[in-house]
């Protein structure tokens, strides 16, 4: 008894110490929320006063940009923008993989930056932490910007407007997505089994996988080849007007799911016969890379597969230190050439399926890469005044573009003739480093200032990877088109649904492939994922593509 | 007769040892396997092709990838940093585990029952990311070293299995110092830590290794570039190796690949803490057995 | 009233007699309560719908439904059942390898091969799983893996280890093993060095040999250490090695592998879902909670080492 009431006596002391704290905690936060929203009044008040005179006035913003690496102390080139622009830039370190959660504990914490990258968009919008505004106020502002979203592409205004009204991003776009993934053959092995020509249509595709794998392309005297693997598989999709992990529109205009158009089904019936004819590599499952760089395929460098859809076309950038400004090489082609291997391969097309379809993965170009915290675009003065620094930094000029990204020209970057075309170049001491990303990022350049992707606009990123572009553009000419998604924006129920439906979806595919089910299991496997929350995600997908095509 | 029979015991431990010494030796091998060939990939040239789980030798010795890691100028402020958390959290950890937990192993601790639960409660239960963080915030502990030592301070698990340990001591080694009038506090100070070291090696080990290995937390805590620890430099190094994938300075012989260099960070990271083994292990060889065995 | 005070009395005697224990206590005790049990308010964020923005307190009240939602996730029965067997088949096999080492260790006499052996048994805890999966994949390959090239020489075919859902788990627990027992070693070479040499000396005055002084010293003198920890480790029960897992899992293998935390993890890529991953935690530790309980009761009526 007496045990008792001394344990609860304790048991007393110690809540009564969690709730002191919990009361503390709690008026701590308000206080918290209190000296974010005085700062703001204080920096209000400085405009105020400052209004009067004509230069652009003095502001600060605190920034999370998606860098490559943690700054040097006053960085050279943060130190110069500051100047140029009048105005602080106090930047925040976040690390690339775990941005996210760390911007989010910033904001819980009531310590919101006023310009974020990393973030989940949507829910940042729907919980308040980010602002919107009106398209004339960003036409007011920016106008290069405008220009440039105008004359790419005008559907880009929409998808950065989130309640169908009101601008939360800015609209940009990526060079580098404008190009379909790649399909890549061995091309002495096409020769060793008799082809000619590099495949075009679905039958010459089978044609070629079944001598890979019965007739030794190799000719090492082993039964170890396959045709395809992994990434081969999922080229096949496209080649009959679906591919999978899309949303597509089907013949009556409805976004629908790529993976249960009823097409797959026949896609399917190909991949079964395949496999069961030991054309697919039954390790597909585990897939092509062994390891390491996500995008090297070990099983197209090691002679067990000849045709891959490994990578985006930039991995397989051949080596251009022979041109005289030329050094990026693709990863893949790399470990290619190092590896020994003295085979040969080229790019090739995706398969042409019987009714015309072809294609393979390409991500949508069109991009939204900064937000904006609410109480900076509630300061208009404050906030317009970025957006024109944006503009300028940004979207201005190919020569502004450079300095922002790659240093001051002259001393860090210079533009020169590359193959008649405008190509940066860097020189001096980012020429010497041995990763130009890394030492750009420590003195504020890199993706210091790219506020919209790449940090400038197509012309610039032209400018910018110039050698991958005129080999890429000569390359893929005419060669793929891929499969984008219809809709930017992803159906909210997805955090909800997802996990369950694509476990639906992946199990049922390889199952099908391997021969576990039958192919008439496809349709109970569309049927169980509409029934299992594919139904609201469709739903809501439509309603995106409603409001993305306004 | 006593003789002859400990020479049969003498026949019959040879083979019974033959067939354990394999054992290990296979043992062994199976785990040398795979470091070796990190050890391969970590030196091999980023020229000189992919190196595969088979491959045993490089074909292009290089130490580029050591180089790329070592002249990363917070390497050093990182081992720095980490040596400095680690030393300090884990005498800290081991300190206060140790008396809490020889606390809880006497039967005449008052509610003793209670405060056990008080200490196996939250193994179980935590509040999570956000709210620890916020938590820290209040107490003013954000970019502060303590940010990585006292929030893991006592692990229930350590304390529990140090708690064991107590227990297993005879009380007739205690007796007697008690007898001389010795309080509770000089007699775990004299008397139980000297006779316990083995235990306190083994948690001890355990914390620093955990220290040794621990990035998240300075991740999220840490604010200025040269108070964090080698992981995450070593996190940061190899993500600016895999980014260089689309970096234009890489050229074929100039380029980093981010398996070779992980074996780099790997290796970079695991040695130092590799060499404390023979000062921790020493606590449990030279234990009484062997010797006991040997006369 | 007045003997209730009495009594009161006595146990704050208690404390008093024995403060200095109490004193010794009481570090470990301030640490919980400012690092864990106040950050543990945190907890409530289960039965909320968090919000950034509104704080802890601030989100709106949900109830259960975090938890409804996890309970009617169409697979939850499937992954509840991996995680468990999954943790189960560790228990079995997993928890003894490391005694059993432990054992075959202490029973080598050469003392620097003693210390190499263990000093190489440590290394793979300090590889993380990303490394260990890549070097497991090449080396289990059917095709091309040298386990594999083994297998076929003695005729027994190839397998899919990591492919194939009949074989899946038991790489996850072989694998697992291999990496973790050495590591595991160390807390029973402990308990080991701190056996009473003289036991030793009295079994072997009647002649007992390596395998009997193992049988009825070494072996009885670790029950102790390995019943707390059996103990302690029912509570992860619900943790199944998410590390490990999450690096070697693939598609064709989720009918088996899939577990709590994989599944977690994959739904937490969609965004932000603190809410929903708390009340998945707090799931897992009740249930954890409520296993250390019951072995620990059971324990406590088989022998007399036990939590409470």
């Amino acid at each position: 008894m007496r045990k008792k009431v001394v344990s609860i006596l304790m048991i007393a002391v110690l809540c009564t110490m969690l709730f002191s704290a919990c009361s503390s905690k709690g008026t701590s936060n308000e206080s918290n929320g209190e000296s974010v929203v005085s700062g703001n009044v204080t920096n209000e008040t400085k405009g105020g006063v400052t209004s009067e005179t004509e230069a652009p006035k003095h502001y600060e913003y605190s920034m999370a940009m998606r860098n490559f690496g943690p700054w040097d102390e006053n960085p050279e080139m943060l130190v110069r923008w500051e100047e140029e622009y009048n105005a602080d830039f106090n930047l925040v370190y976040v690390e690339d993989a775990q941005g996210a959660d760390q911007i989010n504990l910033m904001v819980a914490s009531g310590e919101i930056p006023d310009v974020m990258q990393y973030v989940d968009m949507n829910k940042y919008y729907q919980d308040g932490i980010i602002g919107g505004w009106t398209e004339e106020f960003f036409r007011e502002h920016a106008p290069n910007l405008s220009k440039y979203i105008d004359e790419t592409d005008p559907s880009a205004w929409q998808i950065a407007k989130f309640d169908g009204e009101l601008m939360y991003s800015i609209p940009c776009f990526r060079l580098y997505d404008t190009i379909a993934t790649p399909v890549v053959w061995r091309t002495d092995w096409l020769k060793n089994v008799g082809i000619e020509n590099i495949p075009r249509t679905l039958d010459e595709f089978e044609d070629a996988f079944y001598k890979f794998a019965k007739n030794d392309p190799d000719g090492n005297g082993k039964n170890d080849t396959y045709g395809l693997s992994q990434t081969g598989v999922r080229t096949i999709y496209g080649a009959f007007g679906s591919y999978r992990g899309k949303w597509l529109l089907d013949e009556n205009g409805q976004v629908v799911y790529g993976d249960v158009k009823p097409e797959m089904k026949q896609a399917l019936e190909y991949l079964s016969k395949w496999y069961a004819d030991g054309v697919i590599d039954p390790e597909f499952i585990t897939g092509e890379n062994e390891g390491g760089y996500w995008a090297i395929t070990h099983k197209f460098l090691n002679n067990k597969i000849g045709y891959t859809n490994m990578g985006s076309f930039y991995h397989w950038l051949p080596d251009m230190s022979q041109y005289k400004n030329g050094t990026a090489i693709g990863e893949m082609t790399a470990q290619w050439k190092n590896s020994g291997n003295t085979g040969t391969y080229a790019m090739g097309y995706a398969p042409e399926g019987p009714n015309g379809h072809k294609g393979t993965d390409q991500a949508d170009f069109r991009k939204l890469r900064t937000v904006f915290s609410a109480d900076l675009v509630k300061d208009q003065e404050r906030f317009g005044r970025l957006l024109e620094i944006i503009d300028d930094m940004n979207c201005s000029s190919v020569e502004r573009s450079v300095e922002v990204n790659r240093g001051t020209i002259g001393v860090y970057s210079d533009i020169i003739d590359f193959e008649g075309k405008k190509a940066f170049v860097a020189i001096g001491d980012a020429k010497e480093a041995t990763s130009l990303n890394a030492f750009c990022s420590t003195m504020g350049a890199a993706n210091t200032f790219a506020f919209i992707e790449e940090g400038g606009n197509l012309e610039y990123q032209k400018v910018a990877y110039a050698q991958q572009f005129v080999w890429a553009d000569e390359e893929f000419k005419d060669k793929n088109n891929g499969y984008v998604s219809v809709i930017f924006k992803t159906p909210e129920s997805r955090a909800k649904y997802g996990a369950e439906l694509d476990k639906i979806l992946n199990e049922g595919y390889i199952s099908i492939i391997t021969g576990d089910k039958p192919l008439s299991y496809f349709d109970e496997m569309v049927a169980n994922w509409y029934a299992n929350g594919g139904e609201q995600i469709t739903k809501e997908a439509n309603e995106i593509y409603a409001n993305e095509h306004k | 007769m006593n003789l002859r029979r400990k020479n049969q015991h003498v026949n019959k431990i040879k083979i019974s040892d033959m067939v354990i010494y394999l054992f290990l030796a296979l043992f062994s091998l199976t785990i040398l396997f795979p470091f070796w060939n990190l050890f391969v990939k970590s030196i091999s040239a980023a020229d000189a092709g992919i190196v595969d789980a088979l491959q045993m030798w490089p074909k292009k010795i290089s130490s580029f990838n050591y180089k790329y890691v070592l002249t990363n100028r917070y390497i050093w402020s990182g081992y720095r940093e980490t040596i400095l958390r680690a030393s300090v959290g884990t005498v800290l950890s081991v300190t206060v585990t140790a008396m809490g937990a020889y606390a809880l192993s006497k039967k005449n601790l008052p509610n003793r029952n209670l405060w056990t639960t008080v200490v196996l409660i939250p193994m179980f239960f935590s509040g999570g990311m956000i709210p620890s963080y916020l938590w820290m915030v209040d107490l003013h502990l954000i970019n502060n070293r303590l940010a990585l030592i006292l929030p893991g301070l006592v692990s229930s698990y350590n304390l529990i299995i140090m708690r064991n340990f107590f227990m297993a001591i005879p009380d007739s080694l205690e007796e007697s110092a008690k007898i001389d009038g010795a309080g509770s506090i000089r007699i775990f100070f004299s008397i139980v830590i000297p006779i316990s070291k083995a235990v306190l090696a083994t948690v001890g080990l355990w914390v620093l290794v955990g220290h040794w290995n621990a990035w998240f937390d300075a991740m999220i805590y840490m604010r200025d570039a040269d108070k964090l620890p080698l992981q995450v430099v070593l996190r940061r190094i190899l993500l600016e190796g895999t980014q260089q994938m689309m970096d234009l300075n890489s050229t074929d012989t100039n380029h980093i690949t981010p398996d070779t260099l992980k074996a780099a960070t790997t290796f970079v990271c695991m040695l130092p803490i590799m060499c404390v083994y023979p000062f921790v292990q020493k606590y449990f060889v030279k234990g009484v057995i062997i010797g006991s065995l040997k006369g | 009233m007045k003997g209730k005070r009495f009594k009161t009395g006595a146990l704050l005697n208690q404390y008093w007699k024995h403060k200095e224990l109490f004193i010794l206590l009481v570090p470990a005790l301030v640490f919980y309560i400012i690092f864990c049990y106040i950050p543990m308010q945190g907890i409530v964020i289960a039965f909320k719908d968090y919000k950034l923005m509104q704080g802890i307190w601030g989100s709106k009240w949900v109830g259960l439904a975090n938890f409804k939602e996890l309970f009617s996730t169409p697979s939850f029965f499937e992954i509840l059942k991996n995680t468990v067997w999954i943790s189960f088949l560790r228990l079995v096999f997993g928890f003894p390898a490391p005694i059993i080492l432990a054992l075959i260790l202490n029973e080598v006499k050469h003392a620097r091969y003693k210390k190499v052996v263990q000093t190489i048994s440590y290394l793979p805890h300090f590889l993380s799983w990303v490394i260990l999966a890549g070097v497991f994949q090449q080396l289990l390959s059917p095709s091309s893996g040298p386990v594999n090239a083994i297998l076929t020489k003695f005729g027994i075919g190839q397998i899919y280890f990591l492919g194939d859902p009949r074989w899946f788990v038991f790489t996850i627990i072989t694998t697992g093993i291999w990496q973790g027992v050495g590591w595991g070693t160390v807390i029973y070479l402990a308990a080991i060095a701190g056996i009473d040499p003289q036991m030793y000396e009295a079994v072997m005055l009647d002649g007992a040999g390596r395998w009997k002084q193992m049988r009825y010293i070494t072996l009885p003198c670790l029950v102790p250490t390995i019943t707390i920890i059996l103990i302690l480790n029912t509570g992860g029960i619900l943790n199944a090695g998410f590390d490990q897992i999450m690096n070697m899992y693939n598609e064709g293998v989720y009918k088996v592998g899939d577990i709590i935390d994989t599944y977690v993890y994959r739904r937490g890529l969609e965004g932000m879902q603190y809410s929903f991953s708390t009340a998945v935690n707090l799931f897992k530790n009740v249930i954890g909670l409520g296993f250390v309980i019951l072995t620990n009761s059971i324990a406590k009526k088989m022998g007399d080492s036990s939590l409470w």
